[in-house]
């Protein structure tokens, strides 16, 4: 990898990344003042004055916009307007139990979907493929929120085998985790099946098979790691949404996670908390980009050449 | 109406055939019913020769030699008798079809790029093979020197998209070769390569035999390639071996019809050539044309450098050279779709730098034929709209007027009414390049540029479309610049060309003078480089 290619890389993601802090500026500045946005429309005049000068809302639009950079810069997220706490410790204290949560449905997800979707190429127009395909479908047309409420349905209200909300002990992940896994294994397989179909029909399958390979190994050896790089592509852009992929799914078992947190945010005006948690999902889907973007030439030769 | 089944090797002496096939059929299952491929085919193969497989496409021969292989898709039904060394094979038995590839059959394909696995290294197929023959993987370099890389060291820790296609073909004879096999299946090896790499691979193939006996057969649509280092040859027409013989009988005195059509459709090196137009004052100038291309983090690319032509009305003129070479830069520099230095004038003024309106008024003057028609095509637009579309795009006449014109000149390719309304994808190749020519005509062009436009073609659709060619720029008094790799077509189409080497014009005149008495080494070179009938290629001995 050549040194113009990561200041390059590292240059876009710098551009991304002030884009996302300007759009939370504007988003604070677009609608209405923020003092009123975030105060509501019961605060008195001396509360409001207060809280512009301790913003910074009096001094100029320029001025107020370069101030907004300098403190996300220095992590400076402000303070939560109702607990007084500085809003990032408060939104860090919440990621374990989201990652807690989506690590094991990334994993499930990545488990079941690509074996799904490599097995449903292989035996393509089998009834294999078809009740993959079906049970894929199924998986992305069903929205969480029913899966959520139709499990805890079934095996808490009916059979009463498991906690229908929080965390109590293990038990208590295998509803959410179970519920979002099924979504993304879907989107897995869909995409394992198109990437390895295409990589099945490339005449270097035809080739190993003529030269004495058996199927099988030539399935190992050149279909599976070229049917990688897209399958790397869905993955990553799943592993970037990680720690605001289950809001919904948080909402509907009460999980104490990121999720809740920022629709309790939203609904409470509590713009420090919810400016956090953008940045923070933009952030983590930067890196994931990045990891993805440095993988793709760690596999394909062919883009680490083009990178020197 | 085939000859007899000679089992006649080049030496004369009589030997048992290494593979015998008796009355092959192949049967596809598809949605529309049983498609019969192959129909009764016959063939013997001894060890150390060389069987020609020729035919047009959908003939039958790659399917024949997938059959063979066991290669063919699970809807394929094979009947019939194959046997190797007196012993029956079953392709349809994958388990014994997997012993027996790689170390008793082999097989090489048209594409050397794709036949490789992009993301291993040559080493890291050598040894995979190795490994799955149980041989030496220490072998691997020799391998490649036995392939003919006089290099190997070079070759072997890089990836397939490092090496030219030449190279990647060798790697992929080397990797056939890894289970030492007694016969070699090459299925159009050479028709995705420069004609000096062809010959330098059929060199390879001839050399094979003659050292180690190894057995070939050659599928080929490209006569000349087959005359040259067959022994026998197959001719193959809709599923079934209309002839077959010795080379030079075959090639020689055809006794099918079908094979005397092959042989009259291929454009020839000793043929007439056309009767250049008398001079006029040039229609297209260019001069001191350069184009270099930049990739940002890349040396600049010169790809063409100081062109200089003149084509008049009336006349065609080839330009011929090797991949790589700027053919089709120089092409698309004249008609503005790449940017670049020098001058290029039509009817004697300067067309540098139009402003667009004045480029589209320039594009009716001049108008351009891509390779692959499919592409340059909408794929599911009706091919009457599609040809209808330039004097759309130009307002000219009415929709009725337009409509009309659209299929009076459809009618004049060759495209009848019942064609105009489907879509390109139901068309086959040569009508699709019919429709390509007739959208490129409708709007009366002074100029026509072609690259490639029958590259992709069968003999006999090809020779059609030359002809079409010949006609409409007689007709029309249109100039033609003719961008091939093929000579013996250009030699045909052309009154002048342009041999161009590394993006530089290296030799022009008139097409007599250079096909018969070529002044640059360049020229010689890739006139000595066309297959021909009648003519042979290297060694001939085989081992007993």
């Amino acid at each position: 990898m050549s040194r113009r290619w990561i200041l390059n890389r590292l240059g876009r993601t710098a551009i991304t990344l002030w884009l996302l802090m300007t759009f939370t500026f504007v988003a604070l500045n677009i609608s209405a003042d923020p003092a009123l946005q975030i105060l509501g429309p019961e605060a008195g005049p001396e509360a409001i004055a207060m809280f512009r000068e301790s913003w910074g809302l009096d001094r100029p639009l320029y001025e107020q916009y370069l101030l907004h950079l300098g403190r996300l810069i220095t992590l400076d997220f402000g303070q939560s307007f109702r607990t007084s706490e500085p809003a990032l410790a408060m939104v860090m204290e919440r990621v374990p139990a989201t990652l807690g949560l989506m690590i094991p449905t990334a994993l499930l997800a990545l488990a079941i979907g690509i074996p799904l979707g490599v097995l449903a190429a292989i035996r393509k127009n089998t009834w294999v493929d078809r009740g993959a395909m079906v049970f894929a479908v199924a998986g992305f047309a069903v929205p969480n929120f029913l899966v959520g409420i139709l499990l805890i349905y079934c095996f808490s209200v009916r059979l009463g085998w498991l906690q229908p909300a929080g965390i109590q002990d293990w038990t208590s992940w295998i509803m959410p985790v179970l519920t979002m896994a099924t979504a993304e294994a879907a989107v897995f397989a869909r995409f394992a099946r198109s990437a390895m179909a295409e990589v099945l029909g490339h005449p270097m399958m035809k080739t190993a098979l003529a030269n004495g390979i058996p199927w099988p190994q030539a399935v190992r050896e050149h279909a599976l790691p070229n049917a990688a790089i897209p399958i790397l592509t869905v993955a990553g852009l799943f592993f970037g949404s990680l720690i605001g992929g289950g809001v919904i799914t948080e909402n509907v078992f009460a999980w104490p996670g990121l999720g809740r947190m920022l629709v309790d945010a939203v609904s409470a005006r509590d713009y420090a908390i919810v400016q956090c948690i953008i940045i923070l999902i933009g952030v983590t889907m930067i890196l994931a980009n990045l990891l993805v973007d440095l993988s793709y030439g760690w596999i394909d030769p062919r883009i680490r050449d083009q990178r020197q | 109406m085939s000859r007899a089944l000679t089992n006649t090797a080049p030496s004369g002496e009589t030997r048992a055939a290494l593979l015998q096939a008796r009355d092959v059929h192949v049967t596809f299952q598809t949605d529309r019913g049983p498609v019969h491929a192959v129909r009764g085919v016959d063939f013997d193969l001894v060890p150390g020769e060389i069987l020609g497989f020729v035919g047009e496409s959908g003939s039958g021969k790659s399917v024949s030699c997938q059959a063979l292989m066991g290669l063919l898709p699970g809807n394929a039904a094979i009947q019939g008798n194959l046997q190797i060394d007196g012993r029956a094979i079953d392709p349809t038995d994958s388990p014994a079809m997997a012993d027996l590839r790689g170390q008793t059959l082999s097989m090489i394909f048209q594409d050397p790029m794709s036949a490789l696995d992009p993301l291993m290294t040559v080493r890291g197929h050598l040894v995979q093979r190795l490994t799955r023959h149980r041989q030496d993987i220490n072998d691997a370099e020799a391998l490649l020197t036995r392939a003919g890389i006089a290099d190997p060291g070079q070759v072997i820790d890089a990836y397939p998209h490092q090496l030219s296609g030449g190279l990647c073909q060798r790697v992929a004879i080397a990797l056939a070769l890894t289970g030492r096999p007694r016969i070699l299946v090459a299925d159009e090896p050479t028709t995705a390569l420069d004609v000096t790499i062809q010959a330098q691979v059929l060199d390879l193939l001839a050399e094979l035999r003659a050292r180690d006996g190894l057995a070939v057969i050659l599928i080929s649509h490209d006569l000349g390639v087959v005359a040259e280092i067959c022994d026998r040859i197959a001719v193959m027409k809709a599923g079934e071996i209309v002839e077959t013989g010795p080379v030079n009988d075959v090639l020689m005195t055809p006794v099918h019809p079908y094979t005397r059509a092959l042989l009259d459709a291929r454009p020839r090196m000793d043929g007439p050539t056309r009767s250049p137009p008398a001079r006029a004052a040039p229609l297209l100038s260019v001069r001191d044309l350069s184009v270099t291309y930049r990739t940002p983090g890349r040396p600049p690319h010169r790809a063409v450098e100081s062109v200089s032509f003149d084509v008049a009305p009336g006349e065609t003129l080839g330009v011929v050279g090797e991949s790589g070479s700027g053919k089709s830069t120089v092409a698309k520099r004249i008609i503005g779709l790449v940017d670049g230095a020098g001058e290029v004038s039509l009817g004697g003024s300067k067309i540098d730098t139009p402003s667009s309106a004045e480029w589209r008024c320039l594009r009716r003057r001049v108008q351009y034929v891509f390779q692959d028609p499919l592409g340059a095509l909408d794929p599911r637009m009706r091919v009457l709209a599609q040809v209808r579309e330039p004097l759309d795009i130009q307002r000219i006449g009415n929709r009725a007027d337009r409509t009309e014109k659209a299929q009076a000149l459809l009618q004049e390719v060759g495209i009848g009414p019942d064609l105009q309304n489907q879509t390109p994808v139901e068309l086959s190749g040569g009508q699709r390049q019919r429709v390509l020519l007739a959208r490129a005509l409708i709007l009366e062009p002074e100029l026509l540029l072609c690259d490639e436009p029958v590259s992709a073609l069968d003999v006999s659709i090809q020779a059609q479309v030359l002809a079409l060619l010949d006609r409409l720029t007689a007709a029309r008094n249109l100039a033609m610049v003719f961008i091939s790799h093929d000579l013996a077509v250009i030699r045909q189409v052309a009154d002048r060309v342009a041999v161009l080497y590394q993006g530089r014009v290296v030799e022009t005149g008139p097409v007599d003078r250079v096909f018969a008495a070529p002044e640059h080494p360049y020229t010689r070179s890739l006139l000595d480089a066309v297959p021909r009938i009648g003519r042979r290629r290297a060694a001939e001995a085989v081992p007993s």
